[in-house]
């Protein structure tokens, strides 16, 4: 009798160190698997901007768009580093306010261009990009004076990076 | 003390009966201890304390030995050990520290997790190349230069996803 209940607690401690074992490596398998997670959202916006490539390229400008703002609603994954989840939103917006403004659709140009200046501004060709776009759809619509407001800010961010460039070996 | 008969079916002498009773008291008093140190109940004791002391006493006396002092004693201490108090590291002790582990893992992939990811993959090496900026710069100045900044930059933005997809691989 003593000797099954010993048997009993035996096996019902193993069953609890087994149970313990299993979590912990749940535990750490959850914490691993958030990290190709950056990788993921990383390529399936490289899938997109190719995707929106091949349509530009065979004309399907609506296809194109569709598919980058399906890229631009795929929120960044947490893990991802901020100012790269930054950049690269910043690109989506940029191509997108560029079809926009090729078709001639100015607001809709304005309001992407915005949408990524929204998201932080810094020297960088992405924010230099939205500026750029900002500054001519603003000329066209006759928003002189933000125009160039937009396009020096610009040209003062393309400086600061030619300036590096430059010095840089 | 005395064996008074060979019988292992004979009563109890009063000899043998007065040292079951002995030993069932000393007991009981143990386990009353136990009782009242962690609030147990342990109905049955009693009887089996008594039924124990007298079962050696009768095989002590089938085999014509006596009372071995060392029986009893083995006796008291297998009583002793099944009256014992329940060991004071119960479940819970064991599911608070495997909660306590389990939040200090957590915790530690996350920081390491943090600190990992917090800094940008574009690094020195992925700088934009001059002919973007210089494309960049025209297409300031003149709106139809975009086409051509458009081109650099599929080039560019190919280059630095790839990188950063490498960099986020490579992340420990």
């Amino acid at each position: 009798m003593t000797r099954a209940s010993s048997h009993v607690r035996t096996l019902v401690k193993r069953s609890l160190h087994s149970a313990f074992g299993l979590f912990v490596v749940g535990i750490f398998a959850t914490c691993q698997s958030s990290r190709p997670e950056s990788t993921r959202w990383l390529e399936s916006i490289q899938a997109s901007h190719r995707s929106a490539d091949d349509r530009l390229l065979s004309r399907e400008t609506a296809a194109a768009r569709a598919t980058l703002v399906t890229a631009w609603d795929t929120p960044p994954p947490t893990t991802i580093a901020a100012e790269d989840a930054r950049v690269v939103r910043q690109d989506i917006a940029y191509r997108l306010a560029r079809i926009d403004m090729a078709e001639g659709r100015n607001q809709d140009a304005l309001t992407w261009a915005r949408k990524g200046l929204a998201l932080g501004r810094n020297a960088s060709v992405e924010t230099a990009n939205l500026l750029i776009v900002s500054g001519h759809v603003n000329q066209r619509i006759g928003n002189e004076q933000q125009a160039i407001v937009d396009l020096h800010d610009a040209l003062v961010i393309n400086d600061t990076l030619l300036t590096r460039a430059l010095e840089a070996p | 003390m005395a064996i008074d008969s060979d019988d292992p079916n004979a009563p109890f002498s009063p000899d043998e009966g007065a040292a079951a009773t002995a030993l069932a008291t000393a007991l009981e008093s143990r386990e009353a201890l136990t009782v009242r140190e962690h609030d147990a109940p342990r109905s049955a004791a009693d009887a089996e304390t008594a039924i124990g002391a007298a079962a050696i006493l009768r095989v002590s006396r089938a085999q014509a030995v006596g009372p071995d002092p060392h029986v009893l004693e083995e006796l008291t201490r297998d009583m002793d050990r099944r009256l014992r108090p329940p060991s004071r590291r119960r479940w819970w002790t064991w599911a608070s520290l495997a909660s306590a582990l389990t939040i200090a893992l957590v915790v530690w992939f996350r920081l390491h997790d943090l600190q990992s990811t917090s800094a940008s993959a574009v690094s020195a090496a992925n700088s934009p190349p001059r002919a973007l900026l210089l494309a960049q710069q025209a297409a300031i100045q003149d709106d139809n230069a975009l086409s051509a900044l458009d081109l650099h930059l599929a080039a560019y933005r190919s280059r630095l996803n790839l990188a950063r997809i490498a960099h986020y691989e490579k992340a420990p």
